[in-house]
This record gives C-alpha cells, sequence and structure tokens, in this order.
C-alpha cells in the first residue's frame, strides 16, 4: 500500500498555469535570432542508479546503511529531438514568449518545438525488495508551440537589495498547452496510469504551465531550492485507470486542479547532517499560500457527475506559513523472522522519513453535482489545523 | 568578437606544441598494441596557467550582443606540487597505422593531481563587466588517473574512403576526481559567503568510440530547415561513476555525508548522435 500511496503521490507532482495564446508573429522571435541547434536521437541505459546511505560502524548512533535502487533505467527518443540554445536578454512581461518580467537578467535559452522523449525504470527497490516499476512516456510538446526553458544567472534574493548580484541559477518554464504525457505504476502486472495535459477548456484554446523563479542556490545550510511562483494554473489527469491491459481496466474517473496559485517566498533546503562520518539528508522547507479548485469527475456521460471544492493551503491556524522539517535516511531492513520464521514481528527499515510539519487545509464551496444537475447547493466548508510533532515517521518499504 | 576565444585557442595550442617533447627509449610492444613500429613522441605536459575568459556570442533580434562567459579558467597539471617538484603529465604520441585506419595515438600517464577550475560562469548583455550575474563557479581538481593509464586514438576515416574523423577513448580504469559547483555570494572580496555543492568522483571503465564529422545538405524531416554542422554518431559509449560523500552549505558544521550514488554500467545506443549547427 505504502508503495500505491508514494506512487499515486508521484501523480500530483506538476502544475499549470493558464497563457494567452501566442500569435504568430510572436512565435517568430524563437528561432529568428543566432545561437546553436541541437539535433539528436539517443537510446541511454543503466543498470542501476543507487543512492546509499552509508552508515559510520564506529558511531552507534548513526542510522541508515540501506539502498535505493532505480534498476534498468532507460531514457530514450522516439523520434528526433531538436533543441535551440541562445544566450537573450531579459524582457518586460508584455514582450517576454514566457509572460514574465526578466528586465536586466541575462541567461541561456533553451527551446524546442517537440522533446519525444520516454523514460522508465523497470524496478524501484528499497534494500533490494521491489517496489514496482515507474514510467513517463510519451511526453509530446504537442508540435505547435515550443517549450522554452529560461536559464537566468543569479539565484534568490539572499541578500534582498532586488538585484542579481549573488549566483546561482533562476529557473523558467513554460510547457505549451497543447503538451502531455503519460505516468504509470506497474506492479505485478497490474498498472496504475493516467495522462496528465494542462488544457485549460475542453477544446484546449488555453491553458499551458508556467513554472515562475524556480531557483538552486548553495547557503551555509545546504542546497537551496526555491519552489515556482504559479499563477491560475491547471492541471489535469485523464484516463486515471487501473488494470492488467490496455482493454482490461477500471476508470478511476478524471481529476482537474484549476486555478492553482502558488505565492512567492516558497523553498526546499536539503543539507548534510553536522557530525562527519555520518549520513543523512536533512530537509526545511516552507510553502508559500497556495490554492486551487478541486473536481473529481466522471466523464461516462455526457454531464460530470463531480465532487468540486475550492482549496487553500496555509499556515497553521492562518499565522505564517505552511512548514515542514526533519531528516531522511534509508535504514537497512531487520527482519525478525529471519531470525525466527515464526515470528509475527513485523520488519523494519526503509526510506524512513522523520518529520514535524504545522499547516492548514481549507476547502470551501464544497458541492456535489450528479448528472444533470446544472446547479447543485454548496453542502459546506472545512478547515483542518494540523501539527505533526516532532517525532513523527514515514517508513516505505518494498515487499 | 570572437577574435578573442580564436587567441586562446592558438595560445593553448602553442603552448602544447612547445611542450618539452623528447624521443625516449623503445616503448614495449605490449602497450603499443595496434601501433606498428616504435618510433613516436614522448610529451611531458607540465602545465600550469590561467585564461582570462572564453566566451560564445550570440545576437538577439534587438540586436544586442549577448556572451556566455567563462572566467579566470586556470590548469595546473600537478595542484600539489610547484616548480621543480612538479609531476608531468606523461604522453607517448605515435602514428597508428593498422591496415584499415590511420592516426595518432596518444598514451597518457602518470595524471597525478591535475586541476581544472572556473572560477565563474557569466552571462552578459554588452559589454562584459566584473558585475555581471553569475552562474557560479565550478571546478574539477585532484584528477587522479591511480597508477592507470588512458588512450585516446584520433583516426582518419580515409583508409575506406569515408569521410570524418574516428576518436576513441579510454579513460583509466579508476580515473577519481573531486568535483565541486560553488555558489559565490554577494560579497566579492571575501569567500566566506561562498558556499559549494560537492562530491567525491570516481569514473570506472569509461570507454567510448565516436566518429565526428562535418555533414550537410539534408533537409530536416518535415520542415525546409536545413540540416548541417558537425556531426557526432555514437559507435559505443560505457562506464560506471560513483558519487561519494556528496555535502552542501557550510562544511565546518555540517560536516557529514549526504549519501553516495552509483550508476552502474550507463551506455549510449550504437545509433544514437548529436548534430550540433548555426540556427
Amino acid at each position: 500500500m505504502a508503495a500505491k500511496f508514494f506512487c499515486v503521490l508521484l501523480m500530483f507532482p506538476l502544475a499549470s498555469q493558464a497563457l494567452q495564446s501566442l500569435d504568430d508573429s510572436s512565435m517568430s522571435n524563437v528561432v529568428a535570432q543566432e545561437g546553436i541547434r541541437l539535433i539528436t536521437e539517443y537510446e541511454a541505459t543503466i543498470d542501476s542508479v543507487q543512492y546509499f546511505d552509508d552508515k559510520d560502524p564506529s558511531n552507534t548512533n548513526d542510522t541508515g546503511g540501506g539502498s535505493l535502487s532505480f534498476v534498468d533505467v532507460n531514457v530514450a527518443t522516439r523520434a528526433q529531438q531538436v533543441v535551440d540554445i541562445a544566450v537573450i536578454a531579459g524582457k518586460t512581461a508584455a514582450t517576454s514568449l514566457t509572460k514574465i518580467d526578466r528586465t536586466g537578467r541575462t541567461g541561456v535559452r533553451l527551446s524546442s518545438q517537440e522533446i519525444p522523449v520516454d523514460f522508465t525504470v523497470g524496478d524501484l527497490k528499497i534494500n533490494g525488495d521491489s517496489l514496482g516499476q515507474v514510467g513517463l512516456t510519451g511526453y509530446t510538446t504537442g508540435g505547435v508551440t515550443p517549450i522554452i526553458i529560461d536559464l537566468w544567472a543569479g539565484g534568490f534574493d539572499e541578500n534582498q537589495n532586488g538585484q542579481a548580484d549573488e549566483s546561482g541559477l533562476t529557473l523558467d518554464v513554460r510547457f505549451p498547452k497543447e503538451s502531455s504525457f503519460n505516468l504509470y505504476y506497474e506492479e505485478d502486472g497490474t498498472r496504475l496510469s493516467g495522462n496528465v495535459n494542462y488544457c485549460a477548456d475542453i477544446a484546449c484554446s488555453t491553458g499551458g504551465l508556467v513554472l515562475e523563479g524556480i531557483t538552486f542556490d548553495v547557503i551555509a545550510e545546504g542546497l537551496r531550492l526555491g519552489l515556482p511562483t504559479i499563477k491560475d494554473g491547471t492541471y489535469n489527469i485523464k484516463n486515471f485507470r487501473i488494470g492488467i491491459s490496455d482493454t482490461k481496466y477500471s476508470d478511476i474517473n478524471e481529476l482537474s486542479l484549476s486555478n492553482i496559485n502558488m505565492g512567492s517566498g516558497g523553498y526546499l533546503v536539503l543539507g548534510a547532517p553536522t557530525n562527519a562520518g555520518e549520513t543523512e539528508i536533512t530537509f526545511d522547507m516552507e510553502l508559500a499560500d497556495t490554492s486551487f479548485d478541486f473536481i473529481f469527475y466522471d466523464t461516462s456521460d455526457s454531464a460530470r457527475d463531480s465532487i468540486a471544492a475550492h482549496v487553500q493551503i496555509g499556515g497553521l491556524n492562518s499565522t505564517g506559513v505552511a512548514n515542514a522539517n526533519g531528516k531522511i535516511n534509508v535504514l537497512e531492513t531487520v527482519d525478525p523472522t529471519i531470525v525466527d520464521p515464526s515470528s509475527t514481528v513485523p520488519k523494519t527499515g526503509g526510506l524512513h522519513i522523520d518529520f514535524e510539519a504545522a499547516f492548514q487545509v481549507v476547502a470551501t464551496d464544497i458541492t456535489m453535482q450528479p448528472n444533470g444537475v446544472t446547479d447543485a447547493p454548496v453542502l459546506g466548508s472545512f478547515e483542518l489545523n494540523l501539527q505533526i510533532l516532532n517525532g513523527s515517521y514515514l517508513e516505505v518499504m518494498g515487499h | 568578437m570572437r577574435t578573442l576565444l580564436k587567441l586562446v585557442i592558438i595560445k593553448s595550442l602553442l603552448v602544447l606544441v612547445c611542450m618539452k617533447a623528447v624521443a625516449l627509449e623503445s616503448i614495449a610492444e605490449n602497450t603499443l598494441r595496434d601501433v606498428t613500429g616504435q618510433d613516436g613522441i614522448r610529451a611531458e605536459l607540465n602545465y600550469k596557467a590561467t585564461i582570462g575568459r572564453a566566451y560564445f556570442e550570440t545576437t538577439d533580434n534587438d540586436l544586442n550582443d549577448n556572451s556566455f562567459n567563462l572566467n579566470n579558467i586556470s590548469i595546473d597539471t600537478d595542484g600539489s606540487h610547484h616548480g621543480i617538484d612538479d609531476r608531468p603529465i606523461k604522453m607517448d604520441v605515435d602514428v597508428i597505422n593498422n591496415g584499415f585506419v590511420s592516426g595518432l595515438g596518444i598514451h597518457i600517464t602518470e595524471v597525478n593531481d591535475l586541476d581544472i577550475v572556473v572560477e565563474s560562469v557569466t552571462v552578459a548583455s554588452g559589454a562584459v563587466s566584473e558585475t555581471d550575474a553569475s552562474y557560479g563557479g565550478f571546478s574539477l581538481t585532484n584528477i587522479n588517473d591511480n597508477g592507470g593509464f588512458a588512450d585516446v586514438n584520433i583516426l582518419a576515416k580515409g583508409a575506406d574512403g569515408a569521410e570524418g574523423l574516428r576518436i576513441n577513448v579510454n579513460l583509466a580504469e579508476k580515473l577519481s576526481l573531486n568535483w565541486a559547483y560553488t555558489d559565490n555570494g554577494p560579497d566579492s572580496s571575501v569567500s566566506t559567503d561562498d558556499y559549494s555543492l560537492s562530491a567525491n568522483v570516481i569514473l570506472s571503465n569509461v570507454t567510448g568510440e565516436n566518429n565526428i564529422d562535418v555533414v550537410g545538405g539534408e533537409v530536416d524531416e518535415g520542415s525546409l530547415n536545413p540540416v548541417g554542422g558537425l556531426r557526432l554518431n555514437i559507435v559505443s559509449l560505457s562506464g560506471d561513476i560513483t558519487l561519494d560523500k556528496i555535502q552542501a552549505g557550510d562544511t565546518s558544521t555540517l560536516q557529514g555525508s549526504m549519501g553516495r550514488i552509483e550508476i552502474n554500467n550507463y551506455q549510449l545506443s550504437p545509433e544514437s548522435y548529436l548534430t550540433v549547427q548555426g540556427i
């Protein structure tokens, strides 16, 4: 179950932003400039990518000793991939292709009409025990407008002087509204899968995804990842299903998150432990105020049977910001049945996350709309103030 | 605007040509393998130099010259010794002709502490200055072949009428180095606000065979964009990579490790290729 839960989490990592459609004249900016074009096809295979939490044998307080493995990794193009690279000066929001104001900044732009890449992992293992297979396949930009990745010099403004006078990286990514991809998790021949797209309406005349201002820096506390700002985004999972083949499956209906807004200032810092010889990953994160419209619906009929709500995530009791911190280890597996086959004590170990967190979730305008009903009554609202105390943990292992 | 880059390349080539190159005692047959004859050149490379700036520049629609710059590049073939104690990298250079292909064979040994440091990577719109925004710097230090050797063969494909070069590279069985990305703080006069993401890297059994050619005259499938440029065809590329003792931040207080990553037996399929051309 833990593995399935982990996989479902994987289905929700992205969000999108509605964009204005670009006319042909603005699109011409993408190709009419100097730069380099990379044309490539490839297939890369890796027997395994393994993360080891090395345990210090001289330190009895050091946990770890386990491993997390991605086995039979394959990254391959389905067709020719063309990527243009240019050094660019930032523009105003009105004139920029990403609609983000980067006046005064300079960076490197990667753009591509199509990135036909598949990524699959033949087996995901914790301490040698399999969790199943995962993959991202069929990624397409739609071939109409390019995906744009802008890499601006200078990271987050640590000294808060409004200037990019510190080194680091700021990343803006614009996925075109026509882009989509498939995600799957498979175990013992049963596959949970879905198709992710960013269409804001049925005709997909608007939509897209813009992740604005993702920053990468190294600060005293470790590696700092600045979370993106999102404005009026959309994220859909279609063909959300579980089955044993392309023809034998059950639909889990469809899910749409729309009007996603995430404020600026969120971050995640990953660090190392203080004691030499020890291994772990510490984390500290804050999530800026986030909100979205949630709808879970059945499209088997012409009208949607749906459950909907407006959801807000913020600081505990509406003060501060949502936050979490803790540490991550991969512990060696301890299986009592190895010593005593009749033991009923469950085995322990695996991916172990110690954490504490404080946040608020508010759901308002909750409705249940059956087929044919156009104006369902509001059922009410829901507020959850959650403080997860120090000492809480989540442990994930294969079986 | 590309003159400086050309000067840098020419200067580097001149330095390499001017290296101490002497004929030495004969080389054992088993180390020559495909090499016919035992004549050749032994070069001992003892090199410590800095390059102020190497850059790539493009012009956008607004006709601004935008540049991508590597600043203050330093290369030291023996970072832990100086002067007469330096341990030079040794290279045996021979002309290879095995009846099918011909070219240069370079056998490299005694890489003990090679350091390559790029102080900062910056981009600039217009004139370049020291205050340009920076991506940070990176370094590959203490590059060590651990007593092994590397072979680089640069071969012409003309023997069978084909054009282009075949470049075969076999790195030392175990090549170790320290990798670091440094995020320079806002105060350029001190280094106390500079923090790094770093790891000890081991490259094992890295080998590759590639064809390089300048191609042109083809048409991009489905469009009228001409295709032509420098094309790299992969014949084979494989190896293992280990990243150990991954650290980030102030290592005077964060002395532990974020873990170890092993990438085992990566391979690129023989049909893989990369073509680089102008837009």
